[in-house]
């Protein structure tokens, strides 16, 4: 019996544990969330497994206080931890949310500056929200004042000047976890992106600096001689910036060795204008956007010119589809042998990555300024200015969902797990999440770009003939009652 | 004629320059009385494009057309662009501009454009036609159409003009800073269309060569108490007003346009057909007294073998 029993316990214990385990460790692998950064990794392919359409709104926590002396750049867009924790930067903190219902977890003093995108690295003592902060040289006013709140930085903003740095707070505490900041010469406008032992940026200097996430070093620096673009991207042991490019210097992706900085090739194509976009890699090729519609493809082992493609716009200002928009970074997206595009009036455009094929366009006519769109299996997830979420087919290209955000301004797209967070509005900032709804359906709606006779017909013959019939009637009485305007054989008006 | 001629030294009849003003020095002058009223011309021109049937089928139906046609090429929309393809240029170049970039893109359209300026030519010159022949005989035939295609080639020549008064006016604008731009290039729009209105209309009526056209419509613009510059000016800035205007129906890319689009764009067409109609009335009234222009003084022979004796 004792051994009956004792044979009995391990397998009830074994059963417990195992419930237990599935429990404990399931539970969070089921929301288990990888977002750590712009477009969700290194290569910022934007590729999402999170929820797609239908989806409703799961919350929205408009609660967010912003504080500082300008406070019209909002919240910049999310970074999701692997456990759920929501990082956004606001102008002079960073901020954590829980991951389930948007409530705060953590405030950390920032020196005011853009609010750029932060990422989540790794360091032996767990994970680290690294962020950039100050304006550098030229600030937005002398007067300006770094927070009075528990900054890291609070003393190096004496002196009076807007210095620019990268710093790091850690993700559990939002206290400081490097020695010192890292004091960078530029203001940084892109996106913070990581790999597994650094934290890359690209000031609008042309330089880009790589920092030890465990001890806040830097590990090297680069000059490139303009502005960088997007955010730097990190693909097998490569680090790729584009150049936003010069009167004098080209606009071009350059990509360094991840461990020296040594320059190791550049890419540039002979018709493109300045590149706006962070470089993107997918499925061995390198993508961004040009300004004046231009969508171009390289090599991501040689940087060898492969492809562009140029979308046109009738409606785009100054003819320019894809702009340079400061830390509202636009990307392309891809993936499946499919390159997908978003211009700033919200025109999906899809390609052939291979050749650079146009597959469909959807014009959603709704502005998208100020990010870039987000991939899940099906669907192309597109947040636009009017605070919609809008669902486009990858295949048919086709309209197949829209969803509300409850605000303006819509923009950062995030997985995370069983969402996807936005942030919406700029001074009254707020966080949204989107969960799937099994109750929504989708539709099915063509383009509006796509001819179709009888809807065309239609409004010429509801609106532009009645309209001609409706002048004419109006018209022939008063040009009876007037006579002719020149009187027959005398050469002069009849006024 | 109102010009001054007097004799010469040999007995002949040798035109006087009119007396040089300056480029505005006629809005100071009395009203011209032979010119009609702005309002009269404008109803006079509304009343007589807009009651005949041909002016207004045709304006639908070369609007249905070139929809198609442009849409066929790859057009995406806005729709709301065609509702300017009837006016004066350089109005009219901000549809070629758009159409052929919206087509081909910045790089190869600019190169399109003309192509579309002289489709609009086309277009421009065959619905003056049929707007002086309502003026003249109070109604339109084909005969009318077929006459305005004599401004084809000065309606081309203007379309041209206006390209390079669109690119100048924003370049100018561009050196004048935000705040000057939009001033900058509405000036522009207004002056240009003010000195060049009448040509058309003077190569249809008077079968004057180009040159001729451009120099006897600036006379004509420019004669003192006019109001013609009053009236460029108003009808200009009312049509830049509707580039600027948000929320005007068809101004989304939909190549399928709305009712409402329609009606829009419909009506903005007949009415620069009844601004033709006004210009065309305005410049018949005034036309034998529109100044010819100066005779260049010519070295005499005598004075050109003086000179080569001196040296």
């Amino acid at each position: 019996m004792r051994l009956f029993h004792l044979s009995r316990a391990p397998h009830r214990s074994l059963a417990v544990a195992s419930i237990t385990l599935a429990i404990v460790v399931g539970g969070p692998l089921a929301a288990l969330a990888d977002w750590v950064q712009f477009q969700g990794g290194g290569s910022h392919d934007g590729l999402s497994d999170g929820p797609s359409a239908p989806l409703a709104l799961a919350w929205t926590n408009a609660d967010i206080k912003l504080e500082g002396t300008d406070t019209s750049g909002g919240l910049s867009s999310p970074v999701v931890a692997e456990d759920g924790t929501i990082v956004v930067v606001a102008p002079t903190a960073v901020l954590g949310f829980d991951g389930g219902d948007g409530s705060p977890v953590f405030s950390a003093g920032r020196d005011l500056g853009p609010s750029s995108q932060p990422a989540i690295g790794r360091t032996p003592e767990g994970p680290i929200v690294v962020f950039t902060e100050g304006f550098g040289n030229g600030g937005p006013a002398s007067t300006g004042s770094v927070t009075a709140s528990p900054s890291p930085s609070a003393q190096a903003g004496a002196g009076g000047g807007f210095d620019s740095h990268m710093n790091a707070v850690d993700l559990a505490t939002g206290k400081p976890v490097w020695g010192s900041r890292v004091q960078l010469q530029d203001v940084v406008q892109t996106p913070v992106a990581v790999d597994q032992t650094s934290a890359y940026i690209g000031d609008v200097g042309g330089r880009v600096t790589a920092v030890d996430l465990a001890s806040g070093e830097v590990r090297w620096t680069k000059d490139l001689g303009t502005p960088i673009a997007g955010a730097i991207t990190l693909d097998a042991g490569l680090v790729l910036a584009t150049t936003l490019g010069g009167q004098q210097q080209p606009s071009e992706i350059v990509a360094l060795d991840a461990e020296s900085g040594d320059e190791q090739w550049r890419a540039a194509a002979e018709d493109a204008s300045n590149l706006v976009t962070a470089p993107v890699v997918a499925d061995g090729r390198v993508l961004t956007l040009d300004a004046l519609g231009g969508v171009l493809a390289f090599d991501a082992g040689d940087g060898r010119f492969l492809w562009r493609s140029e979308v046109i716009n009738p409606i785009s200002p100054r003819g320019q589809p894809f702009l340079l928009q400061g830390v509202g970074a636009p990307a392309p997206v891809s993936a499946d042998g499919q390159v997908f595009a978003v211009d700033v009036t919200g025109r999906v455009y899809a390609f052939e990555a291979e050749t650079g094929a146009a597959l469909w366009d959807h014009a959603l006519n709704d502005p998208s300024h100020f990010s870039p769109p987000l991939l899940t299996d099906d669907h192309v997830l597109v947040p636009t200015d009017s605070g919609t979420v809008y669902a486009v087919d990858r295949r048919s290209g086709h309209l197949v969902f829209r969803v509300d955000g409850g605000g303006t301004f819509l923009r950062g797209l995030a997985d995370a797990g069983d969402l996807l967070i936005a942030i919406r509005g700029f001074e009254n900032a707020a966080l949204v999440a989107f969960e799937a709804d099994a109750t929504g359906r989708l539709t099915d709606e063509p383009s509006p770009t796509t001819i179709d006779i009888g809807k065309l017909l239609t409004g010429f013959l509801l609106g532009g003939v009645p309209t001609g019939f409706v002048v004419l009637l109006l018209a022939r009485p008063l040009q009876r009652r007037l006579g002719p305007a020149i009187v027959p054989g005398s050469g002069e008006e009849s006024v | 004629m109102s010009t001054r001629n007097t004799r010469d030294r040999r007995g002949g009849r040798a035109p006087v320059a009119p007396p040089r003003r300056g480029l505005l020095s006629g809005m100071s002058a009395p009203p011209l009385d032979s010119m009609p009223r702005i309002r009269t011309a404008f109803t006079r021109g509304l009343a007589g494009t807009w009651s005949s049937p041909l002016v207004v089928g045709s304006i639908l139906v070369w609007l249905l057309t070139e929809w198609l046609v442009v849409v066929a090429l790859g057009y995406p929309g806005p729709f709301a662009l065609l509702a300017h393809v009837s006016a004066p240029t350089p109005l009219s170049t901000f549809t070629d501009l758009s159409l052929s970039t919206g087509m081909l893109g910045v790089r190869q359209g600019l190169l399109f454009v003309f192509a579309t300026a002289a489709v609009h030519a086309l277009w421009f010159s065959v619905l003056l036609g049929l707007a002086i022949e309502t003026i003249e005989s109070g109604g339109a035939t084909r005969w009318g159409a077929i006459r305005g295609l004599r401004a084809f080639s000065v309606v081309l020549a203007l379309h041209v003009i206006g390209v390079a008064v669109v690119f100048a006016a924003q370049i100018v604008a561009a050196l004048g800073g935000a705040g000057l731009a939009l001033i900058i290039q509405m000036a522009a729009l207004v002056v240009a269309t003010w000195v060049f209105a009448f040509a058309p209309v003077i190569a249809v009526t008077e079968r004057r060569r180009l040159m001729d056209c451009l120099g006897r419509s600036m006379r004509a613009a420019r004669m003192p108490g006019s109001g013609n510059l009053t009236f460029a000016a108003i009808y200009t800035v009312s049509i830049f007003a509707t580039f600027l205007a948000p929320g005007l129906p068809g101004v989304l890319l939909d190549v399928n346009p709305p009712a409402s689009a329609w009606i829009y764009v419909v009506l903005m067409n007949l009415l620069h057909a009844a601004i033709l109609g006004a210009f065309t009335l305005r410049y018949l009234a005034v036309a034998e007294e529109v100044p010819d222009a100066p005779v260049r003084a010519t070295p005499s022979r005598e004075r050109a073998s003086g000179a080569r004796r001196r040296r």
